[in-house]
């Protein structure tokens, strides 16, 4: 039975992880949730974004925060690239295989791209982050970093910013119209390809801030982007696709607990496999009301 | 030699991987990235049975293929009723379980895996080199060539194209998709066990990188490049992606590390290309070495690529019902195929008058459905007689469409009785509504586009030997005859409808009219006692029109039972022996079109008050 | 090909040419999605002002033809003038912004948001927030029910009050032509005819022409010019909304 004190401190390792999970979430669940395609390829716009920000920390002494921001950039042109360029002229021609054709695509685009990443960075296993120097506090008996607060601060802060923005401002009207309903925001004169790139970038732009802190925290590494994306699509799914930003933020956060918590009764090596299974029991078990985002997507006009 | 011998050996492997996930995925069109995963299931058994219980190769490989087929029924269980979306998420997770289960068991090595495997002796004789081993690939590769072929290229591999092109429509035909996925799922994953076992055996090994998430998308990128339902291409897509790795290091002179890494690379851009360039693959569906053969000879009919337009109804369907003399019959062949598709007499001209005196085939009672707060169906009572067509017409939203659905099981009532010649069937579902005879077309025609008009039909035969694992192998002079017999009942049906000389063409690739034909052709090939006809006028030319009307009179005055969802009143005025008045989920009015068209009240009820 | 009482002469491609005072003009249009057609050569014109009803029955084509002069269905064949310039090619944005606008038989408004941001999307190409404004406070006036529940999500109305909300929506681009797509479907009885008063108001009040695609005869008649009617894919009868409302029943029309 654990303590009090061990209780807590697993506790904030999971708002600490589940804030990055929450992040990853809200990020893939807006691409997914606006433009239905099965954006493999995000594990990519993940790790390039963390290497770009290595790289440039390396080579041209950017300081931390820049080069977090950089990269964060480099992502986002990644991820606007691939919808420009792959998914929307599949998308165009494939008609009822669109799922299936852009899926596979975006496999190709993942599996060639962390192989990619690998190659141009051979020489190293792994890329460290410069220019953070972390600190350690002991508040309330609680064992905290700086790099854990700034990772859960940054987190919410883009995913309450996003939330505010399509609540309240004219963009975010126009992304949530083309959610809600692609014909109407046909008919009311929207373009629905600004939209889908829009919503690329900012979807790659928050993953690419969660995957700088990810690699800031351990390393860089080709193939990081894999167990985010994953949790990612757990996270958006359990939350519902379309779901506010914040609500999605919190079973982010809901996830890391479970998972800390799991691990003060198993070993660690264990406690990525109870989410695994979650997404297993949860796809297994729901009602097969899939349908209603079929519907919602199969309405979706081929182009305009 | 040993080095070329091993990668020929790695091509057999990966053949082997690559048939198998074609089978599932390019025929039965079920999307899994969790194969690599089954064939760790089958490598890390027989070496860990080799290790810890000095197990030998021939048990240890059962027990891992066993084991293998046991993951697939595990994993295909909850995919059954899952979108493409849902079931790559569902074999992602599988794929991450069963590598992470692996990769933190201690007992099974961890991260290394389970190493020194072997040497192991099969029938006395020790593998120690390539050569050794290179015999029982062969002849294992050559097997599961022959058996996925044996799958997918007969009647069941047809039901597996159909289940990927739609499930729902096979379904109402009659076949038990659930029980064809679960097959499929079980033994395709069985085979990549298999796979897995030859994989850990060839490399003394059993690792998580040799069963990793990239090589099932490896093996994604054989079934993709190869193309999706041709097995040739598998094993060319296997050859090419397994020789890429000898291609960068000797002929590109990349240094092993980035070899690997650059094969990866070609992985990926194989994937991306293909979907941009051609996504069938290099070969079209169905095309052996054969057939490719004499399309570069220049012989033989392209009938994947067919895309032939016609916008008027050809020669034949026109032909039928135009060289119709009175009696409704004509001395040509297809005059010949109608006869020989009588099963039932010929009633007398049978008018509204003598509706009430026709037996009846359906009957149903007090079928009740609600949708939340919505009344989609509420309390209906209707009947529908022997070679008699029955219409069932109301306002939009009036619920006809929900009745068809109630009918054919793919709608649970929430009460109400459905008796078909005189059996309970409420409650079945669609395919055991179909087997039991009722069977029902669709509004939106949903013929199976990438099968030919031919298989269409044949799909709906009822009765084939070969679509069961049992006949299909057991029984294979018997599953010939049944096949020889299928195809020819198919093209009377064909014949029927005017479509003979289209039978080869790829469905989707016909004009509307025509797939509706071929859709029609399909519904009846079910020889069902009863024919749901949904808006059997829409979406073509008066024209085709006329041709519809005039088969669906041909098959009542034949004593065929059909009920019609029509808004077109012009129809079905002239078709409806006995018409259903609906308004918001009930039957409010019932009679003769004439009847029902003096009342006000309908008038009111369809056309507004001002 | 039937041939109407000629006082149109479609403008040829350059746009110049004898105008009347029609706002649109549809020639030999063929639409359908794909392979599947479904208007064929289908003939008809609105002048100005005008409400021009089209019935018939529920998969007649009614509805592909009002989308594909819209443009949210590509053009299979003939021509599509509006005021005097080809539309034929035109897609919905370009159309939205001469003048049309679209109001579609179902999912007519954006559910999970507010009253507020579906007028307010209506606007999308309205530059001036001015403009914006004026327009929301003339769709306020015309339907104070909007205006006192401008906060809440338009799935949360009733079936007519969130037709009206459409009505509302279409209005705040300012259009010329309204095409509107069965705008009694699913709705009570009782609130059918208070839509297709709102409808006739409007298109006194603003000088809108409408195009009407119905299934309840009796109320688009009420308020129509002139009605065509179609079936399968052709229009089989055109006439003065007088005309045909003096008929008893339509049983042979649909």
């Amino acid at each position: 039975m654990p303590s009090f004190g061990e209780f807590a401190q697993f506790t904030v390792a999971g708002l600490i992880s589940g804030s990055a999970y929450a992040l990853v979430g809200v990020a893939l669940g807006i691409i997914l949730s606006v433009t239905g395609r099965f954006h493999f390829a995000f594990m990519f716009t993940y790790a390039i974004s963390a290497y770009a920000a290595a790289q440039v920390g390396e080579s041209y002494g950017f300081s931390f925060w820049p080069a977090l921001l950089f990269g964060a950039l480099v992502g986002t042109v990644f991820g606007v690239v691939i919808e420009a360029m792959v998914y929307r002229p599949l998308a165009e021609r494939s008609g009822a295989y669109t799922l299936l054709v852009i899926f596979v695509a975006s496999l190709g685009l993942t599996i060639a791209g962390t192989n990619l990443i690998q190659l141009i960075w051979i020489d190293s296993a792994s890329k460290q982050i410069s220019g953070f120097t972390n600190a350690g506090y002991f508040i309330w008996g609680l064992d905290l970093t700086k790099l854990g607060l700034i990772q859960v601060a940054i987190a919410w802060t883009l995913i309450i910013t996003l939330g505010v923005v399509l609540s309240y401002t004219a963009l975010g009207r126009v992304v949530r119209a083309v959610r809600i309903n692609p014909e109407m925001s046909l008919v009311v004169g929207i373009n629905p390809r600004i939209v889908f790139l829009q919503v690329f970038a900012i979807g790659s732009f928050m993953g690419g801030v969660a995957a700088v802190l990810n690699a800031t925290q351990t390393a860089a590494k080709p193939d990081m982007g894999f167990t985010p994306l994953f949790y990612a699509f757990v996270v958006a799914f359990l939350a519902g696709l379309g779901s506010h930003p914040v609500r999605v933020g919190i079973v982010g956060l809901a996830v890391g607990l479970v998972e800390s918590w799991s691990a003060l009764f198993m070993s660690t090596r264990w406690t990525s496999l109870v989410v695994f299974g979650i997404l297993f029991i949860y796809v297994a078990l729901r009602p097969v009301n899939w349908s209603d985002v079929r519907r919602r997507r199969r309405r979706q006009p081929v182009t305009v | 030699m040993e080095i070329q011998i091993t990668y020929f050996n790695t091509v057999l492997i990966f053949s082997i991987f690559a048939l198998s996930l074609n089978l599932l995925l390019g025929y039965a069109g079920q999307v899994s990235v969790a194969h690599a995963a089954f064939g760790a299931v089958g490598g890390y058994t027989v070496g860990y049975l080799f290790l810890e219980h000095d197990v030998g190769l021939v048990p240890g490989l059962v027990v891992g293929v066993v084991l293998a087929a046991l993951a697939g029924f595990v994993v295909g269980l909850p995919a059954l009723r899952l979108s493409t979306e849902f079931l790559i998420l569902l074999t992602l997770a599988a794929q991450t379980i069963i590598i992470t289960l692996i990769t933190t068991s201690s007992s099974l090595g961890g991260t290394y895996g389970l190493q020194g495997l072997g040497p192991f002796t099969i029938f006395g004789q020790k593998l120690l080199l390539p050569s050794d081993l290179m015999p029982y690939l062969l002849v294992m590769a050559v097997l599961i060539y022959l058996v996925v072929r044996r799958f997918g290229e007969s009647p069941y591999g047809r039901v597996l194209r159909g289940i990927r092109e739609d499930e729902v429509v096979c379904r109402s035909l009659g076949k038990n998709v659930f029980a064809y996925k679960l097959t499929v799922f079980s033994v395709t994953a069985a085979m990549a066990g298999l796979a897995g076992v030859m994989l850990a055996v060839q490399n003394q090994l059993a690792s998580p990188s040799l069963f990793s998430f990239d090589q099932s998308t490896a093996i994604i990128a054989m079934v993709i490049l190869g193309g999706t339902g041709n097995l040739m291409g598998s094993i060319i897509g296997a050859t090419v992606l397994v020789m890429l790795t000898p291609f960068f290091q000797n002929v590109l002179s990349f240094a092993p590390e980035k070899s690997s890494l650059w094969r990866l690379i070609a992985y990926g851009l194989v994937l991306v290309v293909v979907m941009l360039v051609r996504p069938q693959g290099l070969l079209p569906e169905g095309t052996t070495l054969i057939t490719l053969g004499r399309r570069l000879i220049g012989r033989g009919a392209s009938k994947g690529d067919g895309s032939m337009e016609l916008a008027s109804p050809g020669a034949g369907a026109a032909g039928v019902v135009n060289s119709m003399g009175p009696d409704g019959l004509d001395t040509d062949a297809d005059a010949h195929a109608l006869t020989e598709l009588s099963h039932h007499g010929r009633l007398p001209d049978s008018g509204g008058d003598l509706w009430d005196k026709g037996e009846v085939v359906l009957s149903v009672v007090g079928l009740t459905k609600h949708f939340g707060g919505i009344i989609a169906a509420e309390d209906l009572q209707m009947d529908l007689r022997r070679g008699m067509v029955t219409a069932l017409v109301g306002p939009n939203g009036a619920g006809k469409t929900t009745v068809f659905n109630l009918l054919t099981g793919a709608i649970r009532p929430d009460a109400g009785q459905i008796t078909l010649r005189g059996k309970d069937i409420s409650g079945l579902r669609p395919d055991q509504v179909a087997n039991q005879g009722m069977a029902r077309s669709f509004q939106d025609v949903r013929v199976f586009p990438r099968l030919s008009a031919l298989e269409n039909v044949m799909l709906a035969i009822q009765g084939q030997v070969g679509e069961h694992t049992s006949g299909l192998f057991l029984h294979p002079r018997a599953t010939a005859q049944s096949e020889r017999d299928t195809s020819d009942r198919a093209m009377e049906w064909l014949s029927f409808v005017g479509m003979t000389s289209f039978a080869s063409h790829q469905a989707g690739g016909l004009a509307f009219g025509q797939q509706k034909l071929v859709a029609l052709a399909r519904v009846l090939a079910t020889e069902a006692d009863v024919v749901l006809l949904d808006e059997p006028a829409s979406g073509i030319d008066q024209q085709w029109v006329e041709v519809m009307l005039g088969l669906i009179e041909m098959l009542r005055d034949r004593g065929q039972t059909i009920c019609i969802v029509e808004h077109n009143l012009h129809v079905v005025g002239r078709l409806a022996d006995h018409t259903y008045f609906m308004e918001l989920g009930r039957i409010t009015a019932q009679g003769s079109f004439e009847e029902l068209t003096s009342e006000s009240r309908l008038a009111e009820a369809y056309f507004g008050t001002a | 090909m039937e041939q109407h009482d000629e006082q149109t002469v479609v403008t040829n491609e350059s746009g110049t040419g004898i105008v009347s005072d029609d706002l649109l003009v549809v020639s030999d249009l063929r639409a359908g999605y794909g392979k599947k057609h479904v208007v064929f050569d289908v003939d008809f014109h609105l002048r100005r002002g005008e409400i021009v009803t089209i019935i018939g029955h529920n998969g007649a084509g009614k509805t592909t033809a009002l989308k594909t002069i819209f443009g949210m269905l590509p053009t299979l064949g003939g021509t599509i003038t509006y005021s005097g310039e080809d539309v034929t090619t035109s897609n919905c944005r370009h159309n939205a912004l001469l003048g049309m606008s679209y109001i579609p038989a179902e999912r007519f408004v954006f559910s999970d948001l507010s009253v507020l941001d579906n007028l307010r999307l209506g606007a999308t190409h309205v530059r001036s927030a001015e403009e914006r404004d004026r327009l929301t406070e003339r769709v306020y006036e015309m339907f104070p029910l909007m205006s006192e529940r401008s906060s809440q999500l338009a799935g949360t109305f009733s079936g007519g009050q969130q037709r009206m909300l459409s009505l509302g929506i279409a209005l705040m681009s300012n259009p010329t032509l309204l095409l509107l797509d069965e705008p009694s479907l699913g709705l009570a009885p009782a609130l059918v005819a208070e839509i297709f008063d709102n409808v006739r108001r409007l298109a006194d009040e603003e000088g809108l022409t409408v195009l009407l695609v119905e299934q309840n005869v009796k109320q688009a008649l009420r308020i129509a010019d002139r009605a065509y009617v179609m079936r399968s894919g052709r229009i089989i009868l055109e006439e003065t909304a007088e005309e045909m409302g003096r008929r008893k029943d339509y049983w042979d029309l649909f």
